[in-house]
């Protein structure tokens, strides 16, 4: 395996008149060749701030202030903006969730695709041509010389998302950041840009960091997964001992709050009871403890990321299983089989 | 709310229904690009027929730009329908006046997706909850402020937010808000147009639980339109799937997940994501293309061309909307279909078994 990217204590702050406000905290991860990563969480958890953070995106007032983001053993964060100009929309590429503010309005399709190409391959303009018609057929857009000349609004939402993903796979990407991007889109075009990513992954050996809010696209698509919290990872696992161990209450919360298509209609779903707290950047201890119905006194301890290694029933732990709660990692908590029992028919909160 | 009422609403349902739409359109009219070429007609709602009763939910399900808005705003007679009408206590929503309809509008509220862009910025909630009350007289200037405190306790709000402006509140509570202001006037039925689609997971569940713990104590009947599969499901008793301007397949929900006939609902179905790393598909089918990328069709079957099933006979004539016919102890009441090829295909397999 080779690893792509390298994220070690990464931590970003913005400032305002307000003084400044260090909205991510501690996030370190890696990822190899070919393999998908996925971090989930809900709006304000930090997650597009991280992926903005390694692409050297932030708004002006923000910065990284701690950390160091290693891209096949570069640092990135050392490095100058033309150097990073290299780098970034050629081996490392981002798709974002909004294509239509994305992308430039007074520019084709096609001006915009060979843009990317001329500038990080060189190739001649016959040949930079061929590239994009052949990349806006490989995501799905049929008759990509109509798509060429067209412009950003004269498209669907979804054909605009995939114009976007052509222009990041422009120059074969050895990394592909994707924050959110079909959630504004219909189910069955969600599903067709998913199987083009797997596809991506499986043909070409890209690396996918998949940003989301939806546990079950993570089921879907992910090898391992991030869990984010308040601007903190808060459960980090491959994705099968994530969803047949999860161990931070905040984990399992989520699963037990979206329904599926496979429940019994008599499946009562449990909230989380209030709302991300609002200053949770000054709050030393676990940020989900005014939320969690485990909540004892020594949460408000700083809570470090820590390996959890017990044995549940005849599993094995598994040794990234990381988490942010001294509660699961001490084995205080119940096991998830009774939680998934809790959820069966009973009058809920 | 429990699975026996669930069955029994589910199951046929015995007395007159409570609303009832019967073959409603409503079209658009576009200027085409070039002059004088002929205006472009968008049949957003295209002949579309059902009942609701008392105390059930009917979910409807689609893709953005199937028309479940603008049929959700047809119903409470925020539009005028084109064509067709919709049925309520024995009237006709369209021929009524705004005088005559005023009355009516108390018993058809309607919750909408951006609670934000609906409430208005500039007054404080106590405005906001207290204008409709007075307006229909339901309450007077004396009563009013205990009436706005229940409301609030009911949607569980604090008294305290009276004074407060829509903007000083987060998407799940400003949605709280929404609910408070339909249930004020005691409908009996609420059109609920996407109501979590903009919330966080967390808090969707929250204002899910809230709309049933209203219903059951409330009476209400809900019309619940979202584009997840999923949330429909869970509140739906019966569901309805629209395709352009037409619903295509209506079924009690729990059938219409364990049976999906409709070859675009079992697309619908095969695309929404399984919460199970384990039972990951290989290769799902997928349809093609989009709705936009392919308007209505100028005859046939809205959905033939992106359908697997599409025989040349889809391209001439338009489906309707028929029970489908089971063979024996299988008969499911009231699972309506607009495909004759998958219908002839079932009653084949079940011929054979």
């Amino acid at each position: 395996m080779t690893r792509l990217l390298d994220v070690r204590g990464l931590e970003t702050t913005f400032s305002s008149d307000f003084g400044e406000k260090t909205v991510l905290n501690e996030v370190s991860f890696q990822i190899d060749k070919g393999e998908i990563l996925g971090i989930v969480g809900e709006s304000g958890s930090g997650k597009s701030v991280t992926a903005l953070s390694i692409m050297g995106l932030l708004a002006a007032n923000g910065r990284v202030s701690r950390g160091e983001v290693y891209f096949k053993g570069e640092n990135l964060l050392a490095l100058d903006e033309k150097a990073l100009d290299r780098v970034r929309g050629h081996r490392l590429t981002m798709v974002f969730q909004d294509a239509l503010s994305s992308l430039d309005p007074v520019f084709t399709i096609g001006n915009q695709i060979l843009e990317s190409i001329r500038a990080h391959l060189r190739l001649p303009r016959q040949e930079a041509r061929q590239r994009a018609l052949r990349l806006l057929d490989q995501v799905g857009l049929g008759d990509p010389e109509r798509i060429m000349a067209a412009y950003p609004h004269t498209l669907s939402g979804g054909m605009r998302q995939r114009a976007m993903i052509a222009i990041a796979l422009a120059c074969d990407p050895d990394l592909l950041i994707a924050d959110e991007p079909t959630t504004a889109l219909d189910v069955t075009i969600q599903a067709q840009i998913m199987a083009l990513l797997g596809r991506l992954r499986r043909d070409t050996g890209m690396g996918l960091i998949l940003i989301t809010h939806d546990i079950g696209l993570i089921a879907e698509m992910a090898d391992r997964v991030l869990v984010m919290y308040a601007g903190q990872i808060v459960e980090q696992s491959d994705v099968f001992t994530l969803f047949d161990q999860p161990a931070h209450p905040y984990t399992r919360a989520l699963m037990l709050a979206v329904p599926t298509l496979r429940d019994s209609r008599e499946r009562r779903l449990r909230p989380i009871a209030g709302v991300v707290p609002e200053n949770y950047e000054s709050m030393t201890g676990c940020r989900f403890r005014d939320r969690c119905r485990y909540a004892v006194a020594a949460c408000a301890e700083p809570q470090p990321l820590v390996p959890f290694a017990l044995n549940v029933g005849e599993r094995l732990p598994d040794p990234g299983h990381l988490v942010r709660c001294h509660r699961a990692a001490a084995g205080e908590l119940p096991t998830t089989c009774s939680v998934l029992l809790e959820s069966a028919p009973e009058s809920a909160s | 709310m429990n699975s026996e009422w669930r069955q029994s609403a589910a199951a046929g349902f015995a007395e007159n229904p409570l609303l009832s739409v019967s073959e409603l359109r409503r079209y658009y009219y576009a200027r085409s690009r070039r002059l004088l070429a002929r205006r472009r007609t968008i049949r957003a709602v295209d002949g579309v027929s059902f009942d609701l009763y008392e105390g059930e939910t009917l979910g409807l399900v689609g893709e953005s730009g199937s028309g479940k808005s603008t049929l959700g705003r047809q119903l409470v007679g925020l539009e005028r329908p084109t064509a067709g009408s919709v049925h309520y206590r024995g009237h006709v929503l369209s021929r009524l006046d705004a005088r005559e309809l005023a009355p009516i509008r108390t018993d058809l509220q309607m919750i909408f997706q951006d609670s934000y862009a609906s409430l208005n910025p500039r007054k404080p909630i106590f405005d906001i909850l207290s204008a409709p009350l007075l307006y229909h007289g339901l309450e007077t200037r004396a009563t009013v402020e205990r009436r706005v405190d229940e409301l609030l306790a009911m949607v569980g709000l604090a008294a305290n937010a009276k004074a407060r402006y829509p903007h000083e509140f987060s998407g799940g509570q400003r949605q709280r808000l929404g609910i408070a202001r339909a249930i004020s006037v005691n409908p009996r039925v609420i059109v609920c147009d996407e109501p979590v689609s903009a919330l966080d997971v967390s808090i969707q569940a929250q204002i899910l639980n809230l709309l049933l713990d209203l219903q059951e104590e409330l009476g209400l009947t809900y019309l619940f339109i979202g584009h997840g599969l999923s949330v429909v499901n869970y509140m739906s008793d019966r569901i309805a799937v629209m395709y352009l301007g037409k619903i295509v397949e209506l079924a009690p929900a729990e059938e219409l997940f364990r049976r999906p006939l409709h070859p675009y609902t079992r697309a619908l179905i095969a695309a929404a994501p399984i919460p199970d790393p384990r039972l990951r598909r290989p290769d799902v089918e997928l349809l093609e293309g989009d709705i936009s990328s392919h308007n209505a069709p100028v005859s046939g079957c809205n959905f033939q061309p992106r359908c697997p099933l599409a025989e040349s006979a889809c391209r001439s004539l338009e489906p309707a909307l028929t029970e489908v016919c089971r063979y024996g102890e299988r008969a499911v009441d009231g699972h309506l279909l607009a495909c004759p090829v998958a219908a002839r295909e079932l009653m084949k397999k079940e011929g054979e078994t």
